[in-house]
């Protein structure tokens, strides 16, 4: 099964910094991954673990003081052939990937949207940019379509509709629309439901399914909620300050969480099928990014720390094929 | 069996939406609702933005008027209280907020956010320093706290802070609108049980108001699901989410990606299209008729009542009527 | 936090001017710093910004000199503002900057307090002979006195207002717009036309009945008794420019209120019981001061400008006060020959009026937040000395 996977995205060995008034903030140090063709692959951790400033960094979205400081994302473009290194093209060769072969759905789709602007519009102004339609008249037709494939109620009146006329769950599937027009290979959602009701997450969800196998699109998708990497990833990473700390096949994850936060984190979701008598909680908190903890960045929360822990960072380990972790409890 | 310290009758809070002469109609925010809740117990509700919650949070304690209604508590009217009755009221009866980023003053110190509650109400205090850090002590944070302002802590911290400030006047019972939704899951767990340690210590009880399963399942004795201003649902926890019996109840279950691949990808789900409709229009009849896959004819004419199909276990909806 | 910051000399004389005043408050009320320490921090780092700032460093100086000089010009001008040198000396009149005049030894010179000698007319002398430079002195005096009695009123009612219009709204804060709307309407040259002609009379009989406060305000404006009658003209354009003044803050503090009303501390101290008063006062003026100084600190500036600007159409400072304005307008008709007469009080009114527009545009980064990054941001880190930036 692995002979068949060609991969689209490499990581390798990404740092990002952000240069604050408080000091430097070693947000991505050292994240390393592969997506490959025509999988979910889920990049999970809590708030200011990096996953969001990882998905950035991938097309160099990374505003000052943000700065991507070493490393490599290669894109292979097509099967077999020779990658390109995004983190080493111009703005201007990025810019026409971004939104062609890469596009991006982010959380808020009210902040996606520009008010001022109908949803028809919108679409066709992406597809105006990459030269796919030669005038905004031809993308409102196109614009019904693209609506009609991601399910919207009535696509022939809310194309013409501003998005302050349409609910969150239109809005988002708007946003995908736009996302999708251009028919990309490669779409990065950054929690792309959490802003949306149970009902119409799960509904969005479906949808991003559904579009994923009809188009053969590659998703990496950015959340901090476990059930929806349950329910939509084939492989997992999980981050935790600024590094990749497990990645594994999604059942494997669930069934054999091999690091000691991934482990902790399962135990503290509390579940709504089963009845718990406990939620168990992490001690401590997120570490500073500025004076980050030498040595394994989980240690001082961590009941399983060692010596070693403390002051060497832990190597990469594949217990198996499919499942990787960096932890001195596996070496 | 005693008498349940919270009552809500037939509560009802209609909202004017108001054209350039006249009244354009009513946002039928809450629309009959009844509920009870025993001291010592928590009752949970859920339902998606725009279903009423937290409206009904804030008319339980007297932070909004209804248009029609009764809000008992401890047997009297909370709507007809006055002067020093309505102080202890509002002394036993608090809200912790769902956004501890901006629930507290950015410009007072923690110790100035605990201790106001005290001087508001003249609450006689030895030493008012003391008083405070007991109170840290008891939510998990020390005294080192003490002259700190809200922004140099994060969102678990100022929530705990919070829940201090409420303590401070030795409350009966809390109103909790999604205490947990701003913060991260580990962080979560912490909030909720130490809300489950204080309830166990100080005998609280709690309505407590989430979208989230999981954490109202964690939490509640009994839960209260609602849609577009009405409860649809209600019984004991454990029994609802075995058994739920209102189709809304069983698509939001399933609608709720569950943290285990074998579970979810595999379970048997009840798909609803469509979004929850206007609460200014509601549909007539049963409310959810429109997305409702299991519609009969009566359903978009007669609204359904809300009758106790098993022991303590209610539900709005025709499937279940004697009829 | 502060001691991680990379310090300049003038941070140290901020520092010390800080803790100083620290030090009085903990005497007056023991365990004051204690309790804000956070704050007096705050304190620092604001004032180590505003030290990084070249404009708000000129406007603060710029602001300083002229209050210093509004204070102690009258001691230390050469002359009084309506001496007439050409009783003296024929050279005195429309003298050009730099002149030399000599006072002889006569009883007029005894009898007007001038010592004989001689004088170099710094900045030139105007059509009656005064010295221009000593008029300038005392203008700086008018001015600040107006400004600070238009500032100690006309802002308070608008603050005011605005408070209760924006917390309660509803009705009364229709009723409290729509009447500060009428007053907006004012046409404030015209009112203190108005005022000037109509009211002075009666100010000078109140006055004249409460000898006391009127002595006080000679004193403020550093005027002589004789002259009391002018000064009522000048107290009616306070009393207008009050008037007119108030509105722009009903409006802003309005605006203010409305949305720190919302914010969700203020939900939970209502949900808390908290009175109402007590929510204005500790919740939500704290948090809308900020705005509100700096529009302060630019409205000074901007009574400034309009008390010369009515001077020099005649209304208000009437001669022989010395105001700014006032020496303008006297002096435009003998421009350009004369031209020291307008530059040079000008320029006074340029500098002042500039610098505390610098001294706002710079309180307004200062304390706004999120500007505040951007200043900060400049901070160096110490012992950061390989970092990159």
């Amino acid at each position: 099964m692995k002979s068949e996977r060609q991969p689209i995205i490499e990581v390798k060995d990404l740092y990002v910094n952000f240069y604050t008034y408080a000091g430097v903030v070693k947000a991505i140090d050292g994240v390393s991954f592969t997506i490959y063709r025509g999988e979910t692959y889920c990049l999970v951790g809590e708030t200011g673990c990096g996953k969001s400033v990882t998905a950035k960094s991938l097309t160099k979205l990374i505003r000052p003081p943000g700065r991507i400081e070493k490393g490599q994302v290669l894109y292979y473009r097509e099967p077999g052939k020779e990658p390109i290194d995004l983190l080493r093209l111009s703005e201007e060769e990025l810019r026409k990937i971004r939104g062609a072969e890469i596009s991006y759905i982010f959380q808020d789709p009210s902040a996606s949207l520009d008010p001022l602007y109908t949803i028809g519009y919108q679409i066709s102004e992406t597809m105006y940019d990459h030269g796919v339609i030669s005038s905004i008249k031809e993308g409102f037709l196109k614009a019904v379509d693209i609506l009609k494939s991601v399910l919207m109620p009535d696509p022939e009146t809310r194309v013409k509709n501003y998005p302050h006329e349409l609910s969150g769950g239109m809005k988002q599937r708007a946003v995908i629309g736009i996302s999708l027009s251009n028919n990309p290979q490669l779409v990065i959602a950054d929690e792309p439901t959490t802003a949306l009701d149970a009902t119409v997450q799960d509904q969005i969800m479906d949808l991003l399914k559904k579009l994923k196998k009809e188009k053969n699109l590659t998703v990496l998708l950015i959340t901090h909620n476990m059930g929806l990497v349950a329910d939509m990833c084939d492989r997992v990473a999980v981050m935790y300050a600024g590094r990749i700390v497990e990645e594994a096949d999604v059942y494997e994850l669930f069934k054999n969480p091999l690091h000691p936060y991934t482990k902790a984190l399962l135990k503290a979701v509390p579940n709504p099928v089963k009845k718990i008598d406990k939620l168990e909680s992490i001690p401590g908190t997120v570490p500073n990014l500025i004076y980050p903890p030498p040595g394994c960045r989980f240690h001082p929360r961590c009941q399983y720390a060692m010596e070693k822990c403390k002051t060497e960072r832990p190597p990469e380990i594949w217990v198996s094929p499919i499942h990787r972790v960096s932890c001195w409890l596996y070496s | 069996m005693s008498t349940p310290l919270v009552k809500v009758v037939e509560l009802k809070k209609y909202f004017p939406v108001k054209g350039i002469f006249f009244t354009k109609g009513y946002v039928k925010a809450v629309d009959g609702v009844n509920f009870e809740i025993y001291k010592g117990k928590t009752l949970g509700l859920v339902g998606e933005s725009g279903c009423g919650k937290t409206t009904v949070g804030k008319l339980v304690l007297r932070l909004l008027k209804p248009t029609s209604g009764k809000v008992l508590y401890e047997g009297k009217d909370i709507f007809k209280l006055k002067g020093k009755e309505l102080k202890e009221f509002r002394k036993k009866a608090q809200m912790v907020f769902q956004d501890p980023y901006s629930s507290l003053n950015p410009r007072m110190t923690i110790f100035d956010i605990i201790y106001e509650p005290v001087k508001i109400y003249k609450i006689k205090v030895s030493d008012p320093e003391k008083f405070v850090v007991e109170l840290l002590y008891s939510v998990g944070l020390n005294e080192s706290h003490l002259y700190r302002y809200p922004h140099e802590f994060s969102g678990g911290q100022r929530q705990r802070i919070a829940i201090a400030r409420i303590l401070a006047l030795n409350p009966e019972f809390i109103v909790l609108d999604e205490p947990t939704s701003a913060l991260d899951v580990s962080v979560q767990a912490q909030i909720l049980n130490l809300l489950k340690d204080l309830q166990k210590k100080m005998n609280l009880t709690y309505l407590f108001i989430s979208h989230d399963l999981g954490v109202v399942r964690y939490m509640s004795d009994y839960i209260a699901v609602m849609y577009l201003g009405q409860i649809v649902e209600y019984g004991p926890a454990e029994e609802v989410f075995e058994k739920p019996l209102h189709p809304y109840t069983k698509a939001l279950f399933s609608a709720i990606p569950v943290p285990d691949p074998e579970i979810t990808r595999k379970r048997e789900k009840l798909k609803v299209p469509g979004e929850p409709p206007s609460p200014i229009n509601p549909p007539p009849g049963c409310r959810f008729h429109p997305r409702c896959p299991f519609r009969k004819e009566i359903c978009d004419k007669e609204e359904p009542e809300f009758i106790e199909y098993e022991k303590d276990h209610f539900v709005k909806c025709h499937l279940y009527s004697r009829k | 936090m502060s001691e991680v910051y990379e310090k300049k000399l003038l941070d140290k004389l901020s520092d010390a001017l800080i803790e100083g005043f620290v030090k009085f408050l903990d005497k007056v009320r023991p365990g004051w710093y204690k309790k804000n320490k956070a704050r007096v921090d705050e304190w620092k780092l604001m004032a180590y910004a505003l030290n990084r700032s070249p404009p708000g460093l000129i406007g603060l100086a710029l602001v300083i000199v002229f209050i210093v000089l509004a204070i102690i010009g009258p001691y230390i001008a050469p002359f009084d503002y309506d001496t007439p040198l050409t009783a003296f000396d024929r050279n005195a009149y429309l003298a050009p900057p730099g002149t030399v005049i000599t006072v002889p030894n006569t009883t007029a010179a005894k009898f007007l307090g001038v010592k004989p000698g001689n004088y170099t007319l710094l900045l030139g002398s105007d059509d009656y002979g005064r010295d221009l430079f000593s008029r300038i002195l005392y203008g700086a005096r008018t001015s600040l006195i107006v400004a600070i009695m238009v500032m100690l009123v006309g802002p308070w009612i608008g603050i005011l207002i605005g408070l209760v219009a924006g917390y309660y709204g509803g009705k009364i804060d229709e009723i409290l717009m729509r009447f500060t709307d009428i007053f907006l309407a004012f046409p404030g040259l015209i009112l203190a036309i108005a005022f000037s002609a109509v009211l002075p009379p009666r100010i000078q009989d109140f006055l004249n009945a409460n000898p006391a406060v009127r002595q006080f305000f000679l004193s403020l404006f550093s005027l002589k008794v004789q002259h009391a009658g002018s000064m009522a003209y000048l107290v009616s354009v306070i009393i207008a420019l009050w008037i007119v003044w108030w509105p722009g803050y009903a409006r802003l503090v309005r605006g203010l209120v409305l949305s720190a009303r919302e914010n969700l501390y203020v939900e939970a101290a209502r949900a808390l019981g908290v009175p109402t008063r007590w929510i204005l006062l500790r919740h939500i003026t704290p948090n809308i001061i900020g705005p509100i100084l700096v529009y302060l600190t630019l409205d000074f500036g901007g009574v400034i400008l309009t008390e010369a600007g009515l001077s020099f159409l005649g209304v208000g400072a009437v001669p022989p006060i010395a105001d700014w304005g006032r020496i303008i307008n006297d002096g435009s008709q003998y421009f350009p020959n004369s031209w020291w007469l307008v530059f040079y009080p000008g320029l006074m009114i340029l500098l002042t009026v500039l610098g505390f527009n610098l001294i706002g545009d710079t309180l307004r980064d200062i304390l706004d937040p999120k500007t505040r990054r951007s200043i900060e941001f400049k901070l160096k880190k110490k012992k950061q000395k390989g970092e990159k930036k």
